[in-house]
Parts: structure tokens; sequence; C-alpha cells
């Protein structure tokens, strides 16, 4: 089914089971070099294919349901689990375990995306149905992708540095700093780092990179300036989201990670120790 | 004189080779008492405690009568001035972290004036050094620029550790020298070594730390 936005309707070539074998067939390169050099990396590149066909054939088939269904409770539940899936993920690429890091996780993760997607939908496409799963479940895709990163990055440098720095804190808070102050430096960078890859897109798209869901949207017949349009509106989605989600993360890691007198939790562990 | 810190029930202090068992250690306003022990044996760690970085209690510590994890950290920690034997060396410079340091909120009203401050540096010979950055002095350079950064927020009591170890002569007689200035105003001090005390605290009350 089309967005039904474009004027000339010229749905692309379908593509069967050949093709996806023949298109896997650039894995081989990979495959090569890993031979070539001990890169040991022929397993996991097997795993990581196998993933990408399973987990996208299985999305495509619960998309499938879920827009014959047209059940907003179940677009619902599935942007939750979806929120689920990233926050999982993105503790996996946080290199310390600490106590009420879930919440962190799913708070800084769920916030943005919801609310980034809300605000596209509602008040910037407003389709003729609110409730579509069609603008729902790619937009906030999008964002919770982008979301991951900036506040994985983000979490991970806020909370290393506590970390490896500690001295560095308590040497300030030992000369009348109270925490909010004695972690300024590292509050600031850390957002920072969080706020980088979307800025560093930003400044490339169009020009080194096309992205994806822009390609795709050409691919199915929308008409470049259309998708062009839309692709603007993700941007900026993504620039809001990922700031909103690394300073909500960071913001909440600085209120977490110290106690009431100002003293860091005990049970920060690296990742594995 | 009355009394500033008073350590109670801590059973890592000894007197005279005797436990203090439940004798309080008391330090007076305006004068000194110096802490011995052999290292790892929990001198840093007392001074640690009180100013309540240690996250394991021990004892019984008071501030003016008043519990040390009663008192808000920011307000203990300015006014117990503490010179760790090994400073950190922030990335700025020494002048940067002076003026950090007056910045921080609750401090602007405790710091002493300007000059007082410029007349420290000059005495202890740092000077010059406020435009480098602290990761290129020496260890007793960033020890007396520390001294003087702690010293700008007036504490009433100092908690040094190993404050003149490899400084030469002239360098301890100056901090020496400071260190009496501020006693003289009220200051009550805590010198924490297990090298040989300056000759004018020889005659200061000695205490040992030892682990149990």
């Amino acid at each position: 089914m089309m967005l039904g936005l474009q004027t000339t309707p010229a749905p692309p070539v379908d593509l069967d089971g050949v093709d996806l074998l023949l298109v896997a067939l650039c894995v081989v390169v990979n495959a090569l070099l890993s031979i070539r050099y001990r890169l040991s990396m022929e397993r996991p590149l097997a795993i990581a294919s196998l993933r990408t066909v399973v987990q996208l054939l299985g999305i495509g088939l619960v998309l499938k349901q879920v827009f014959a269904i047209d059940s907003f409770v179940l677009v619902i539940a599935l942007l939750c689990l979806m929120t689920l899936a990233a926050s999982f993920a993105m503790i996996g690429r946080v290199r310390y375990r600490f106590r009420g890091m879930l919440a962190v996780a799913l708070g800084s993760i769920a916030l943005p995306a919801f609310l980034m997607t809300a605000y596209a939908v509602f008040l910037v496409i407003q389709p003729p149905e609110w409730g579509d799963p069609r603008y729902w479940i790619p937009l906030m895709g999008m964002v919770l992708g982008n979301s991951l990163t900036a506040v994985s990055i983000g979490m991970d440098r806020f909370v290393s540095s506590v970390v490896e720095r500690r001295r560095e804190i308590e040497a300030w808070m030992c000369l009348g700093a109270d925490t909010h102050e004695a972690v300024h430096d590292f509050t600031r960078s850390s957002i920072r780092a969080g706020m980088m890859p979307m800025l560093n897109a930003m400044t490339v798209v169009g020009i080194v990179s096309l992205p994806g869901m822009m390609t795709g949207q050409i691919l199915g017949g929308v008409p470049p300036m259309l998708a062009v349009r839309y692709q603007i509106l993700i941007m900026f989605l993504l620039a809001g989201g990922t700031a909103l989600g690394s300073g909500i993360g960071v913001l909440w890691l600085r209120r977490i990670l110290f106690d009431a007198r100002g003293r860091l939790q005990r049970d920060i562990r690296a990742k594995g120790a | 004189m009355t009394t500033l810190i008073e350590i109670t029930d801590y059973p890592e202090l000894f007197s005279d080779g005797e436990p203090l068992g439940d004798r309080p250690l008391l330090v007076e306003t305006g004068t000194l008492i110096v802490v011995r022990g052999e290292s790892g044996a929990g001198k840093t760690r007392l001074l640690r405690r009180l100013l309540d970085l240690d996250p394991v209690p021990l004892g019984r510590l008071r501030l003016r009568d008043r519990d040390v994890h009663e008192i808000p950290g920011p307000e203990l920690r300015r006014r117990l001035g503490f010179l760790p034997q090994d400073p950190v060396r922030f990335p700025i410079t020494g002048r940067e972290m002076l003026e950090r340091v007056r910045g921080f909120s609750g401090n602007e009203s405790r710091c002493v004036a300007q000059e007082v401050v410029a007349d420290w540096l000059d005495r202890l010979d740092v000077t010059g050094l406020l435009d480098r950055p602290l990761q290129e002095l020496s260890g007793g350079e960033c020890r007396r620029l520390a001294f003087v950064t702690m010293l700008q927020l007036a504490p009433e009591a100092l908690l040094l550790d190993e404050p003149t170890s490899g400084l030469d002569a002239k360098r301890v007689a100056a901090v020496v020298e400071v260190i009496q200035e501020r006693m003289q105003a009220g200051c009550a001090v805590i010198w924490v070594s297990h090298e040989d005390t300056p000759r004018a605290f020889e005659r200061a009350p000695e205490y040992e730390v030892r682990k149990l």
C-alpha cells in the first residue's frame, strides 16, 4: 500500500527470494576479509546476517498484522516493546553497571521517542487518521534508533568520567563545591558527546549520505521533493530526540550516582567485573 | 579556647601506645595536633571520615558540637580545609582553579580578600606559576597552590596530610609561618605525617593511628 501522497503511483519492482539470495552474496566480501586476515568474524557475521533476515522478516509480518488490524492499542503495545528493546540494547553499550540503570535507560529513551513522534504526528503531519500505524511505527523507530546511540554515548561518557576521575570530583567537593558543581565539566562533555553524532549527520546529509528513509520513499515512488521534505522532518525530530534523550539521561544519572551526602554510589561495576 | 573538633569512640586511635578508649580526642581552636601512623594505617581515612567522604562510618566525629553527618556536605568541607598529600592536578591552570573555587555557590561569602590570597601566593612562591597548567607543575608546587586554594575559603580547621614532605627548608618555613598565622586567627590544625614535624610544632600533642 502506498502512502497515498504521490501523484503518479509507480510500485517498486518486486524482490523475491532469489533476489535476496543474490544480494546476500555481498557479505562474501566480509567473509573473505575475515578469513584472509584471521579476524575471526565469520561466526558473528553469519549470525548477524541471519538475524538481519529473521528480525526484518519478523517485523514485516508484525507490521502486516498491525496494519491489517488497525488498532491503536496494538500500535502502542508494539511501540512499548520497541522502547524496551532499545533500552536493553542501550544498557549493553554502557561499560558500567549500577543500581537504577534500567530506569534511566527506559526513561531517557521512552520520553523523547513518544514525545517527538506524537509531536510529529499530531502537530506536523496531521494524517487524516491520527492513529495510523504507518506514521507512528516508522517515525518512532527512527527516533528510538538515534536516541539509543545518543543516550548510550552520553551515559557511557558520564559514568566512566565519574568513575575514572572520581578524585577530581572529590577534590572539588573538598573545596566547597556541591555535587552539581563538582561534576559540571563531565555533565557538559557527556551531553555534548551524546548530541555530536546527530550534528555530524545533519552536516553531511544529502551531500555525503542519502538517508535510508528518503531512499526508501523514492524507491517506493514518492516524488523526490516530497521525500526530501519528509527527510527534513525526520532530521529535526532526531535532533530534538537525541538532545532530549542525552540531556535527560545524563542529568538523571547525576542524580542517582551520588547519595544525599554527595558521595558516589558504591556499587558501580565495570561490565563483566 | 573552645573545642572545634571532637573525635570519640574511634578504636584505631592511640596515645602514648595506649588505645584512647572512651577518652575523646579534642582539637581546640588555635591549636595543632599531630597524627602519626604507618602508611596504610588509616591516617588519610580519618581525615576523609571527618570530611564525610568515606562511606564506612567509624567513631563519632563532631565539628563544634555537631555531628559531621548532620552538616551539609559543602558547608562541612568548606569549614574543614583539607590539603591532601598529593593534590589532584585538574586539567586547568592554578589561576583558573583559584577562581573556580571562589565561584562555587556558598563560597563567595566566605572567601578572603584577593589581596590576602595574593600575599599567600607570594610568600609560598607560587605567583609565577599561576598561568601554567597544573599538570605541568611538580608535586611540591602543586601542593602549595592547593594550600592557598583551600585557605582562601577561610576554613575553621586545617586537615593537612603530609603538608611539608618533599619541600626544601625555605618552603617548609613559609608553609609553617602561614599555618601559625591561621592558628593565631583561631584555626585548629590536624597535622598528619609520618615524618618529623617542624620545630615549631615539636611540642604538639601526638596521636597514632593503627590498623586494627
